[in-house]
């Protein structure tokens, strides 16, 4: 069994790897961190846990040497503390944005200062396996993903990698996200009288994962545009782009497919009847898949990518175990093969 | 063939069937195909029922015999033959039998047939298909309905009647009472705004809710004012006609609400062998075979979900001449629509 | 026999007893298709369903 620990287990992220992660076959999750809870059992703080493990959460002064390290901290603490948690483990996974960005100028353009480890930023693996899955296999370090960033990249890859976007026109990827996004702390935004029912524009422009989406696309100008929608987990992204030159629905088949069929967690939706005709984050809730549909205005030439995801899941704790299944050669599935729940 | 195809139509024609009055022609039908050496019945709903093939699988031929009022004398003019019936649908159960004759005398059948002239489809109380219901259970089965002869039916809305009666003491007509008939138009404006919200956003008639006021009635006697009213509501799927019955009961009140011949929309897949022995035999005959969805209520609803088993709607005929006084068929159409039938069935088992 | 989907091109494997105009849906996007030939197995979208007043 390969032992694994988690720090910063005590928030979404966290909390969402210690489910995966305990009833994953391969490993044992050996310690879990938490300054402010130490000392408290893991289903006081995630009561779905209940009854299943008998750990306590530990401070993390107590990290203790394991296989392989989750961190789910606050961005820019990870960075801070590298040398550490690299000292304690010989694989390190970081749920952060600390270690996304391969390029120290978009850092900083992004998160507002200086890389506080720029020395790290070329050894980390970016953790989404449906672009780097080659590099993750027996890699050492890898970086989590940004959930809007992920359901986004998700829904333009398979347009870019078959070359039908046209890149003179503007990219626009509006993307609507449950509550969850906000983290387990709370705010005057998230009290619940004034987040109920809310459909908030809560990043009209100027959203950090335009960066991601910038890097695993490759295109110069996303234009990126988040919404919070009365959800709790879910992220849904509709990007347009405009198409490179006349195609017809079947290039769009042949192009989602070939991006599909690579990717065992990917599924594409696209019904002509029926209520689930198109992705929907609802159905999603708790599974690692992320489900892909397109529509195309012929007109036009508008293509219209949908990409919906748990926000949690694909877009944080599934892709990191994921990513840990290929790290450590594992099947890449393993651990996740939950679907999702319906009705929900 | 030892009765010509035409005569043996122009017959049943001739024989009026008003819901409720099919005696004479089941028993009509029932010589005839006895002459042929089926197997062959009056049933217990009234229904004209003819039994043919020895093995393989059973196919019903569910049409109704019964029509609407109203004479139309029954004459043939250059192509045309025109009767009560001739569309809806004498003309398709004619079919049928002649279509079934015609693959039995060709050796050509593999399958077992049983032909179901159905009773009182017209009327609420689909009479004939319901006992049918419980007396079979087929491996495919054709209802006979006018579709066109290169085309197939696939699906039927739903539909529920609503008869509204409301009675008050008379009042003078200068006074602020509103009149009895006013209350019933104010349930019927509530009635189409009811479909009118249900409808939004659904272009295709098969998803809408259509509503039809059939029958307005109202008068006194100096003590007091009544109104009566018959609405029918055709329902796209997804309607239950059981909640709508409650529903529009509790909007009449205080006038009572009584509502009946409710009975669910229904539609039948395309992907069965039932459908592409059609489209095989249309093709063959020269047609682009199409498909179609109906506004109407038809048998299939009643038999369909209790069957569970590949169903379409066949027949020749224009629908649109369905209960109008120029009803009539094309003679060719009929032919047409016989040997594509005959060969259906040879493909069956 | 193998066919492609006309609408999404899908390779769609048809079975042996596959006979021409029979109606299928399409796994990938589910629309309905015509077998309109069989040598070579070749599929095209069947009509579109009409609808009609009347029974």
């Amino acid at each position: 069994m390969t032992r694994v620990s988690i720090v910063g287990a005590s928030g979404y992220v966290g909390g969402e790897l210690l489910r995966l992660l305990l009833w994953h076959p391969e490993v044992t999750v050996v310690q879990a961190t938490s300054g402010r809870n130490a000392g408290r059992y893991l289903y006081q703080v995630h009561p779905n846990l209940r009854g299943r493990t008998s750990l306590q959460f530990v401070h993390p002064d107590k990290l203790e040497p394991c296989d392989l390290l989750f961190l789910a901290l606050p961005h820019g603490e990870a960075a801070r503390a590298m040398q550490r948690y690299t000292g304690l483990a010989e694989r390190i996974i970081d749920c952060s944005a600390d270690f996304r960005l391969s390029d120290p100028a978009a850092y900083k353009r992004w998160y507002g200062e200086d890389h506080p480890a720029p020395e790290w930023l070329g050894r980390f693996v970016y953790g989404l396996p449906e672009v780097s899955r080659e590099a993750l296999r027996g890699a050492k370090y890898a970086s989590g993903v940004g959930c809007n960033a992920t359901a986004s990249n998700l829904a333009l890859l398979p347009l870019v990698r078959a070359g039908l976007i046209d890149t003179s026109k503007p990219v626009l990827i509006e993307v609507k996200v449950g509550s969850s996004e906000g983290g387990a702390s709370s705010t005057d935004s998230s009290h619940h009288p004034e987040r109920a029912g809310a459909v908030r524009s809560f990043a009209p422009v100027g959203h950090r994962h335009t960066a991601e989406i910038e890097q695993v696309t490759g295109l110069s100008t996303p234009h990126l545009s988040i919404t919070s929608v009365e959800l709790v987990r879910g992220a849904l992204a509709t990007a347009h782009a405009f198409a490179v030159r006349p195609i017809a629905d079947k290039d769009l088949w042949q192009a989602y497919r070939g991006f599909a069929k690579e990717q065992p967690f990917v599924r594409l939706v696209k019904e002509r009847q029926g209520i689930y005709r198109y992705p929907e984050p609802k159905i999603l809730a708790g599974s690692n898949f992320a489900d892909l549909g397109f529509a195309l205005d012929p007109e036009s030439g508008r293509i219209v990518s949908i990409c919906a995801i748990d926000n949690l899941m694909k877009g944080a704790a599934g892709s990191a175990v994921q990513c840990m299944n290929l790290m450590l050669g594992f099947e890449e599935t393993l651990g996740l093969e939950f679907p999702g729940l319906h009705p929900v | 063939m030892d009765i010509d195809e035409v005569n043996f139509l122009t017959a049943m024609l001739r024989i009026p069937s008003v819901s409720g009055q099919e005696a004479e022609v089941a028993n009509f039908l029932v010589a005839q195909m006895h002459g042929f050496g089926w197997e062959t019945y009056v049933d217990p709903s009234g229904s004209a029922i003819g039994h043919l093939g020895d093995s393989g699988p059973l196919i019903v031929l569910l049409g109704h015999i019964d029509t609407v009022p109203g004479n139309i004398p029954v004459r043939i003019e250059g192509d045309l033959l025109y009767g009560r019936g001739s569309v809806d649908a004498k003309g398709p159960f004619a079919t049928f039998v002649m279509a079934a004759r015609r693959a039995q005398l060709a050796g050509t059948l593999r399958c077992r047939i049983a032909l179901v002239g159905a009773t009182e489809e017209e009327a609420a109380s689909s009479r004939g298909a319901h006992y049918a219901k419980d007396q079979y259970a087929p491996q495919f089965c054709v209802i006979g309905e006018p579709s066109g002869w290169d085309r197939i039916t696939l699906g039927y809305k739903g539909r529920l009647l609503a008869h509204y009666y409301y009675e008050q003491d008379a009042a003078h007509s200068a006074g602020e009472e509103r009149a009895a008939p006013e209350h019933m138009t104010d349930f019927w404006a509530a009635v189409q705004s009811l479909c009118a919200k249900h409808n939004q956003g659904h272009t295709r008639l098969f998803e809408q809710m259509i509503p039809s006021l059939r029958r307005v009635a109202s008068g006194g006697d100096g003590m007091s004012d009544w109104v009566e009213a018959t609405i029918g509501i055709r329902l796209p799927e997804g309607v239950n006609p059981a909640a709508l019955a409650d529903e529009l009961e509790a909007m009449a009140m205080p006038a009572t609400l009584r509502c009946e011949g409710g009975c669910p929309a229904f539609r039948s897949p395309r992907t069965t062998p039932l459908v592409s022995a059609f489209m095989r035999s249309i093709r063959k005959a020269g047609g682009q075979p199409g498909f179609l969805h109906k506004t109407g209520t038809a048998d299939m609803n009643v038999v369909g979900p209790a069957w569970g088993c590949p169903i379409v709607a066949y027949g020749p005929g224009n629908s649109q001449l369905d209960h109008t006084p120029n009803e009539h068929i094309s003679i060719s159409e009929y032919r047409t629509a016989i040997a594509i039938l005959s060969d259906v069935l040879s493909q069956v088992g | 026999m193998i066919a492609t989907c006309p609408e999404c091109a899908a390779e769609i494997s048809l079975p042996a007893d596959t006979l021409e105009s029979e109606i299928i849906s399409c796994p990938e996007c589910g629309a309905e298709l015509e077998v309109i030939s069989l040598t070579p197995p070749t599929l095209a979208l069947a009509p579109e369903v009409e609808e009609d007043w009347g029974e």
